[in-house]
């Protein structure tokens, strides 16, 4: 039963190996939770930091979210900015709805506010919002998946571009929708839209905020963990490796892909509902393919299909990005430079450790001897040999 | 029904059939470029659309700094285009199909030098004094990085460091990624060198190609058969030159293609590869060359299609200007039957045709019908019009 | 002998573009013991198995599954592959299909996938009752390894096995389907004589739990010693079926098999 514990908990980590390689694995970790021991968001410097501290924080949500379709089922997906723009709409607009004398409203404009009563201006309607905006994208990621369910390759690649172009031209024209080019702004001189938790106002400088990703991470993690180890973790393995093989293993390879598009799509719900908290103006215009991009690009250089891996290929690639942006020390190099850098570290990756930074460890846990010794002595239900009664 | 209306004036106007014409020429033209690539190593070239963008101002260098005729700038830009084809497939997708050669580490120190030159000379810094001996050096040596890729791919053409092996180590993802990363490369160094701001080719230099062939004046229907001559004023544009050479152009590049491929060595090796890499390689085909010279002519064709396009619509040169076009010429691609050329000439002119009808329906939306379509096809008719269904063996 | 059939085709035919690759099959294979597909390579052997599990649609003809004794046919002919495996008919691959870079004891786990219910919610939730499975599912993924004899290299990927082991691992995650009927395309092709040996043995410890096997093979001495009735197929079509010692001696398997393209093997 420690086993089945071990293998629950993925505890390994801090429980195997010398003390060398725990502390690798802890420090993390603590520097995570004591984040705000170091950091001061008054200064200009901890601003800076808090910012793309916040940033990364999203991203790692967005990049475990990808990996399920790019990593567990071995599919190129370039449309993944429609969950990032369809959660970050759904929790802007649920945020901004309003109750009138003529009913619910839904902000037509920026400029104009409706008075009224928010409609989830309660203790956690943010939360509330956050799960909305997630199970949305996840049926839109399901409905997203179906036809696609006999592309592979460059096929599925080609169609969800051509899928992801066809929601960003919806998104940016219609203006009722969006707020245009314009774009939707929370913090409203009139009416102060920042999303509260707790009472705390949720914005960038502010640790609740922090707090929420970092809850919301953990929780992530733990459910990839989850998902890897069990059933559907080991179909959706199958399926990358061999699909007529794993067809004939009894596999329904339609519904754990329509299962992994879901989840998939979740968790960019989630992604892009808490993105648009860490700006205060919601603009679908910047929301354009290239964002799926560097997602897939952090997914890529850590290692497909590896939690680990993608944890720390999106702390690189979103910190040097963001970096890059800033204006260090009176140095500024152009924004676009970070591109470039994305751009050849695909390139030289590609080239050199396809696999990524650290690579997809091999499915499952080994069993020790012993184990297997008590494993043998088991009965168990499922092992028959012979015609089904 | 307000849509129906202004579908049916587009349908009434011929104006709707010449713009729809001339879009579908030059998707095809880039179609073409897709359909080969694709035909023989089965790769999405997503950089193909850089190199669209690279043709064009190029082209418009030519124009501005040597002052040639736009006619000779198009030769330039194909030239030109054609070498980058080659450098692409040499230092991003060959590298792929085969293990680390000699040569190759000068690509790479090319690749990765060039980049962080290319940054460090835009970064600004307190010290802005010196910036012009610094512009000079960086220039120099961005100048000796191409040297660099140009050579290694020459070399490599030529055999200099022995002959190459037939390694398939190719993954179709990794080749994927791969493009993804060098059109985002290419981007970016055209943003960095010729900054995100419009540009367009100078009237002086598309005077002749903006004049009226065919014009409606009060007298009726004008042809003017004399480009040089003086412009007509107070007349309607019916046809304008530029369209017309547009569709001749591709007419004319699509019979020299066909011809290329369907009668000589080159054309004949290269439908061998597609067919089969490793017999065409037991074959004595050195199909790393062919593949390279496909990259060219593909290449050469965006280049036209490029300063075309820019000229159609008058300006639009910018640093993403490849994106758009390149998409939606793969879907033209994929719609006509990808590996086939005249599939790309056909899927070039139905998605010419569908996004000139859908702008006049939904003007924002003129892209969406293309991309609509494209998804379409590949959901049901993967293999398009003129392409054949596999048969399906497992 | 109809009613005693674990499957049976009808009027069998499969078309790719002109070629008629299998035509007008029928088939009985009779229920418990072994019975073996034979025919020159192209006969079309292995896209009969193809058909029989929903790899392949047949342009004509029936395929109809007897689950158990005295049950109902199932017609499967146009089933789901998934499906038809959950019905009880397994499989292995010509050319050998593992989930190359996943654990050996791994790759037999995927073939209890079946047989398994954990949902998604339950696995993130980490439920007990998936918990249990778990375990379970891990129990007998050593027990299936164990009766193939594999137990020695549970830890080691599938893609590093020896070849011989490759087929035996291959089996192992046919039979945690649980299958009233496995079929195998050429189970012995590559293999040492020391080798098939083993297989030969294994193949009889199979058929003594009550599966029926239905077996592709060149190796023709091994069909004539392990199986109970042979079909010869050649050119797509059935040219002779009987007892091994029957089908041996007629004139016509002579010419088309035994006589005119000797197996070097």
């Amino acid at each position: 039963m420690l086993r089945a514990l071990a293998v629950v908990l993925e505890v390994r980590w801090w429980t195997q190996g010398g003390w060398c390689k725990r502390l690798v694995h802890l420090l993390p970790l603590v520097l995570v939770l004591a984040a705000p021991l170091l950091i001061e968001p008054e200064t200009s410097l901890g601003s800076v930091a808090m910012d793309i501290l916040l940033k990364v924080g999203v991203f790692v949500i967005l990049a475990l979210g990808l990996n399920v379709v790019v990593g567990y089922l071995g599919l190129l997906e370039l449309g993944y900015v429609t969950f990032m723009a369809t959660g970050a709409l759904t929790a802007t607009l649920g945020m901004m709805t309003v109750k009138t004398e003529a009913g619910w409203v839904l902000p037509a404009h920026t400029d104009y506010l409706p008075q009224g009563e928010f409609m989830f201006d309660f203790p956690g309607g943010y939360l509330v919002l956050i799960l909305i905006a997630g199970l949305f994208c996840g049926i839109l990621g399901v409905l997203r998946g179906i036809p696609t369910l006999r592309l592979t390759g460059d096929y599925y690649a080609i169609v969800t571009l051509g899928l992801a172009e066809i929601f960003y031209l919806i998104y940016r024209n219609e203006a009722w929708l969006s707020g245009g080019s314009n774009g939707l702004r929370l913090s409203h001189p009139a009416n102060d839209l920042t999303p509260k938790l707790f009472g705390e106002t949720l914005y960038y400088d502010n640790w609740m905020l922090y707090y929420l990703v970092v809850v919301v991470i953990f929780l992530t993690i733990f459910v990839m963990f989850r998902l890897q180890q069990s059933r559907i973790g080991r179909a959706w393995a199958a399926i990358r490796i061999d699909e007529t093989a794993a067809r004939a293993c009894g596999i329904n390879v339609a519904w754990s892909k329509t299962v992994g598009f879901g989840i998939s799509g979740f968790f960019g719900g989630v992604g892009g509902a808490l993105l648009c908290v860490t700006s205060s103006t919601l603009s679908v215009n910047e929301l354009d393919v290239w964002q799926s991009i560097i997602v897939l690009c952090a997914v890529v250089l850590g290692g497909m299909g590896s939690i680990r891996g993608v944890l720390l290929g999106t702390v690189i690639l979103i910190s040097v990005g963001e970096f890059l942006r800033q204006d260090i020390g009176g140095v500024r190099v152009p924004p676009e430079a970070r591109y470039l850098v994305y751009g050849l570290l695909l390139l030289l990756l590609m080239r050199f450790r396809p696999q990524g930074l650290i690579p997809r460890a091999p499915a499952g846990h080994p069993p020790s001897a012993e184990e297997e010794e008590e494993m043998r002595r088991r009965q168990t239900p499922l092992y028959v040999l012979g015609e089904k009664p | 029904m307000e849509w129906l209306t202004s579908l049916g004036n587009a349908v009434q106007n011929p104006a709707t059939y010449i713009d729809a014409m001339t879009l579908g020429s030059i998707y095809a033209l880039i179609a073409v470029g897709y359909t080969m690539v694709y035909g023989i190593i089965k790769l999405i070239n997503f950089a193909h659309g850089e190199i669209i963008m690279l043709g064009t101002y190029i082209g418009l260098l030519a124009v501005n700094t040597l002052n040639v005729p736009i006619v000779l700038a198009i030769l330039i830009a194909m030239l030109a285009c054609a070498a980058i084809g080659a450098i692409l497939d040499w230092n991003a997708y060959l590298p792929l199909r085969r293990s680390l050669p000699k040569a190759e580490m000068l690509s790479i120190i090319g690749l990765v030098g060039g980049a962080g030159l290319l940054i460090a000379y835009f970064t600004t810094g307190e010290a802005g004094d010196n910036m012009a001996t610094a512009h000079r050096i960086v220039f120099g040596f961005l100048a000796v990085v191409l040297l660099l890729l140009l050579v290694s791919t020459l070399a490599d053409l030529l055999g200099w460091f022995g002959s190459p092996r037939n390694n398939v180590k190719s993954d179709r993802l990794a080749a994927l990624i791969t493009a993804i990363g060098m059109s985002l490369c290419l981007q970016t160094m055209a943003h960095l060198l010729w900054s995100a701001k419009y540009e367009s080719f100078p009237t002086s230099a598309t005077k002749i190609f903006d004049s009226k062939l065919i014009a409606q004046t009060t007298e009726g229907l004008v042809f003017r058969w004399n480009p040089f001559g003086p412009p007509l004023v107070d007349a309607v544009p019916i046809l304008l030159w530029k369209e017309l050479v547009t569709w001749v152009a591709m007419l004319v590049l699509m019979f020299v293609l066909l011809v290329i491929v369907q009668r000589t060595k080159i054309g004949k090796a290269m439908r061998a590869c597609a067919l089969d890499q490793q017999t065409a390689w037991l074959m004595g085909i050195n199909v790393n060359h062919v593949i390279a010279f496909t990259f060219m002519i593909g290449s050469a064709m965006a280049a036209v299609a490029g300063i075309l396009y820019s000229v159609k619509v008058g300006g639009n040169i910018y640093p993403r200007m490849g994106y758009y076009p390149g998409v939606i010429a793969f879907a033209a691609a994929v719609l006509g039957g990808i590996g086939n050329i005249k599939g790309a000439v056909l899927g070039g002119l139905i998605i010419g045709f569908t996004e000139a009808f859908g702008g006049a329906v939904a003007q924002q939306y003129d892209k969406a019908f293309a991309f609509g379509l494209m998804v379409i096809f590949i959901l049901f008719r993967p293999w398009g019009i003129l392409g054949q269904k596999e048969a399906k063996r497992a | 002998m109809t009613g005693d059939a674990i499957l049976s085709t009808e009027s069998l035919s499969i078309q790719f573009g002109g070629l008629q690759a299998v035509d007008n099959v029928n088939l009985n294979v009779r229920r418990g013991g072994v019975t073996s597909l034979i025919g020159p390579n192209g006969a079309g052997k292995t896209t009969v198995f193809n058909m029989v599990t929903g790899i392949y649609r047949p342009t004509a003809g029936r395929i109809l599954f007897h689950s158990h004794r005295g049950g109902p046919s199932i017609n499967i002919t146009n089933m789901a592959v998934h499906k038809i495996c959950r019905l009880g008919i397994a499989r292995t691959f010509q050319n050998i299909r593992l989930f190359t870079d996943m654990p050996v004891l791994e790759n037999v786990k995927v073939g209890l996938h079946a047989r398994t219910s954990s949902s998604v919610l339950g696995a993130v939730a980490t439920l007990p009752g998936t918990v249990r499975e778990e375990v379970a599912v891990e129990a007998a993924a050593i027990h299936y390894l164990d009766f193939v004899g594999l137990m020695h290299s549970a830890n080691d990927l599938a893609d590093n096995l020896a070849y011989g082991d490759q087929r035996r691992l291959e089996i192992g995650r046919a039979l945690a389907t649980h299958p009233g009927l496995l079929l195998l395309d050429e189970p012995a092709a590559g293999m040492n004589p020391h080798e098939t040996e083993a297989l030969m043995e294994l193949i009889g410890k199979i058929r003594a739990t009550g599966i029926t096997v239905f077996l592709i093979e060149h190796d023709v001495q091994l069909v004539m010693k392990i199986s109970d009735y042979v079909y010869v197929v050649d050119h797509g079509e059935l040219i002779a079926e009987g007892r091994p010692d029957e089908v041996q001696s007629d004139p016509k398997v002579i010419e088309a098999y035994l006589g005119v393209d000797e197996p070097a093997t």
